[in-house]
C-alpha cells in the first residue's frame, strides 16, 4: 500500500478530528502534493455536511398518544401472576378437576357426618310424637353370657343362656319404640325412672364407666397422635360425666326387661343402654352396653363393673329405632 | 414542592416510571420520540416502518424498565432498543424483497443503469456544484444501500451525533470497531454519492 492509499484511508478520520497531531501533519503534507486526495477530502467534507444537516422529520402527532394507549391497555390486561400461571389449559383443567373432586369428597364427608347428627335426634322423636305402627322383625337377643360382662345386681354369677329367663314374645303389632305403651308425660316418665335409677345407684353392680379406661385400652394399636386426640376427647367426656351423673331414661319396658338410655352419653356420640332384667317383678340383674359412633360403625361394647369395655357383636339387623329391644333381648 | 415531570431528568423519570408512574413515562416518550423516530426513519427509510418501530420500542422499554440500571443514559438505552427493532424489521423486509446492500466493489445501479466503481474525478468541488436537493436524494439512496452494521454507526454518529462511547454502548461494540466501521461507511457514502450523481 503506497503513501497515497494510506493517507486516503485516513481522510474520514481526519474529518472528525480523530487523528493524532503527527498523523495530521503527515496528512496535510500529502494533501499539499496530491490533488486526488484533496478532491476526495472535499467530497467527504461535503458528504458529512449533508449527513449532519439532514433535516429531522417530525413524528406523527398521534404517535405519543398511541404509545401511551398501548401501554395503558397493557396495564389493564395485565393479569395476576397466578392467573397467568394457571391460564394454560393443560394446567388449569387438571387443577379444576382436582378441586372438583376435593369439593365432592368434602361434601360427602360433611353430609355423612351431618346425617349422623340428624339421625340421633330422630331417635328421641317417638317420645313426643307417636310413630306409625311399625312391624317388628323379631331378632334374637344377643348372647349375653358370651358377651361376658353381664352382672347381677346382687352379684350372683352371670346367668347362662340356659338360666336366663325366657322373654315373652312381643306381639307383632306392638309398637317397638316405646310407643305401644303410649309415651308418658315427661314428669311421669321421670317419676317412673327415678326409682329404677335409685335402685341402680344403690346396687353395687353397674357403675357408669369411669375415666374411660376401656376406651383408652381399645386405642392401643392406634398411632400416638390419634391416641392423644382420643384421650383428650375421652377425658373431656369423662369430665362431663363427673360433673353430672348419668341421666338414664327408660325407653322401653315390660314385665321382664326395662331398657334405659343415657341421653347425655349419646350426645357425645356414644350411647349407653342399660338393660335391667326382672324376675317376678323384682330386678334380677342388669347389663350395660355401650355403642360407639352410633350410626356408622355400629361398635358395641359391654361394660363391666369397673366400666371396662369389651366389644361384643352387634345383633344383626339392629336398627336405630329398635336398638333398645334388640340389645336387651326381644321380649 | 412537588417536581413536575417536565423538570425531571431522564433517569429520575425512568425511576418513577419503573414504579408504575405513567405520567413520567409519557414525559420520556415526549422527549425522545422525535430522536427515536428519526433514527428509525434513517435506518429503514420507510415512514410507516419507523412509526411502528418507535411504538414497539417504547412499549418494550416500558416492559423492560426494570432492566434499566442507569449505567448508560436513558436515551442511549432507548436507542439500543430502537436499533434492535430496526434490525428485526430490516431482516423481515429482506425476507420479503431482495435487498442489495452496497458494496464498495460491486456495481451500483443509478438512474441511467448500472455504473461501475471508478476512481474519483479530477474536479475536487464537483459535489459542491450540484443542487443540494439532488445531493440529498442521492445521499438517502446511498445510506439505504449500506449494510445495516455500517448504516447503524453512520446514523448514530454522523446524523444523530451520539458520542463514540454512546454508539458503542447502544450497539455493544468496542470503540475501535465503531471508528473503523464509521470511517469505512463515510468513504462508502461519499463514493456512492459521487457515482449516483454521475461524477
Amino acid at each position: 500500500m503506497n503513501r497515497h492509499d494510506e493517507t486516503n484511508k485516513r481522510l474520514a478520520a481526519f474529518c472528525s478530528g480523530d487523528l493524532s497531531a503527527e498523523e495530521i501533519r503527515e496528512l496535510e503534507a500529502h494533501l499539499a502534493e496530491c490533488g486526488q486526495c484533496r478532491s476526495d477530502l472535499a467530497d467527504l467534507v461535503t458528504t458529512m455536511r449533508l449527513l449532519r444537516s439532514t433535516p429531522e422529520e417530525e413524528p406523527p402527532a398521534w404517535l405519543q398518544s398511541r404509545i401511551m394507549a398501548h401501554i395503558r391497555d397493557g396495564q389493564k390486561q395485565k393479569r395476576s401472576w397466578l392467573h397467568r400461571f394457571f391460564f394454560p389449559l393443560h394446567i388449569k383443567l387438571p387443577l379444576e378437576a382436582m378441586a372438583l373432586v376435593m369439593v365432592c369428597v368434602t361434601g360427602y364427608y360433611v353430609a355423612r357426618n351431618t346425617e349422623t347428627e340428624l339421625k340421633q335426634p330422630q331417635q328421641e322423636t317417638p317420645l313426643s310424637a307417636p310413630a306409625p305402627q311399625q312391624q317388628v322383625m323379631p331378632q334374637p337377643a344377643p348372647p349375653r353370657t358370651e358377651t361376658g360382662v353381664t352382672e347381677k345386681a346382687n352379684a350372683p354369677a352371670v346367668p347362662s343362656a340356659k338360666t336366663m329367663p325366657a322373654l315373652p314374645e312381643l306381639p307383632l303389632q306392638q309398637e317397638f319404640r316405646y310407643a305401644p305403651t303410649p309415651a308418658p308425660p315427661a314428669v311421669e316418665q321421670e317419676q317412673q325412672a327415678a326409682p329404677v335409677a335409685d335402685r341402680l345407684q344403690n346396687a353395687p353392680a353397674p357403675a357408669p364407666a369411669p375415666a374411660g379406661a376401656g376406651a383408652a385400652r381399645s386405642m392401643d394399636a392406634a398411632p400416638e397422635m390419634l391416641k392423644k386426640a382420643k384421650r383428650a376427647e375421652q377425658s373431656n367426656m369423662d369430665a362431663k360425666e363427673a360433673a353430672a351423673p348419668p341421666d338414664w331414661r327408660s325407653y322401653f319396658s315390660n314385665d321382664k326387661v326395662e331398657a334405659f338410655f343415657d341421653r347425655r352419653t349419646k350426645t357425645d356420640r356414644n350411647a349407653d343402654v342399660r338393660c335391667v332384667y326382672r324376675k317376678n317383678g323384682v330386678e334380677d340383674y342388669a347389663v350395660t352396653y355401650r355403642f360407639k359412633a352410633w350410626c356408622t360403625s355400629r361398635q358395641m361394647f359391654s361394660l363391666d363393673r369397673s366400666g371396662n369395655e369389651r366389644e361384643v357383636p352387634v345383633p344383626p339387623g339392629t336398627l336405630y329405632e329398635s336398638t333398645w329391644q334388640m340389645i336387651c333381648g326381644t321380649p | 414542592m412537588e417536581t413536575k415531570p417536565q423538570d425531571m431528568d431522564d433517569e429520575t423519570l425512568a425511576q418513577a416510571a419503573r414504579s408504575g408512574d405513567m405520567a413520567a413515562f409519557e414525559q420520556l416518550v415526549l422527549r425522545h420520540q422525535k430522536r427515536m423516530f428519526n433514527t428509525a426513519m434513517r435506518m429503514t427509510g420507510v415512514y410507516e416502518d419507523a412509526c411502528d418501530i418507535v411504538q414497539t420500542a417504547f412499549i418494550s422499554a416500558w416492559r423492560k424498565l426494570g432492566d434499566f440500571r442507569g449505567e448508560a443514559r436513558f436515551g442511549t438505552w432507548l436507542t439500543a432498543i430502537v436499533i434492535n427493532h430496526c434490525r428485526n424489521r430490516l431482516q423481515q423486509n429482506r425476507g420479503r424483497e431482495q435487498h442489495h446492500a452496497y458494496s464498495l466493489d460491486a456495481p451500483i445501479e443509478g438512474a441511467e443503469g448500472e455504473m461501475h466503481h471508478d476512481p474519483a474525478g479530477s474536479t475536487p468541488t464537483a459535489l459542491e456544484q450540484l443542487e443540494e436537493s439532488e445531493l440529498r436524494q442521492a445521499l438517502q439512496r446511498c445510506i439505504a444501500a449500506l449494510t445495516p452494521e455500517f448504516r447503524e454507526v453512520l446514523v448514530l454518529r454522523d446524523m444523530q451525533e451520539l458520542s463514540y462511547e454512546e454508539v458503542g454502548t447502544a450497539l455493544q461494540l468496542r470503540d475501535g470497531t465503531v471508528k473503523s466501521r464509521l470511517f469505512r461507511a463515510r468513504d462508502a457514502v461519499r463514493d456512492c454519492v459521487r457515482k449516483a450523481v454521475g461524477i
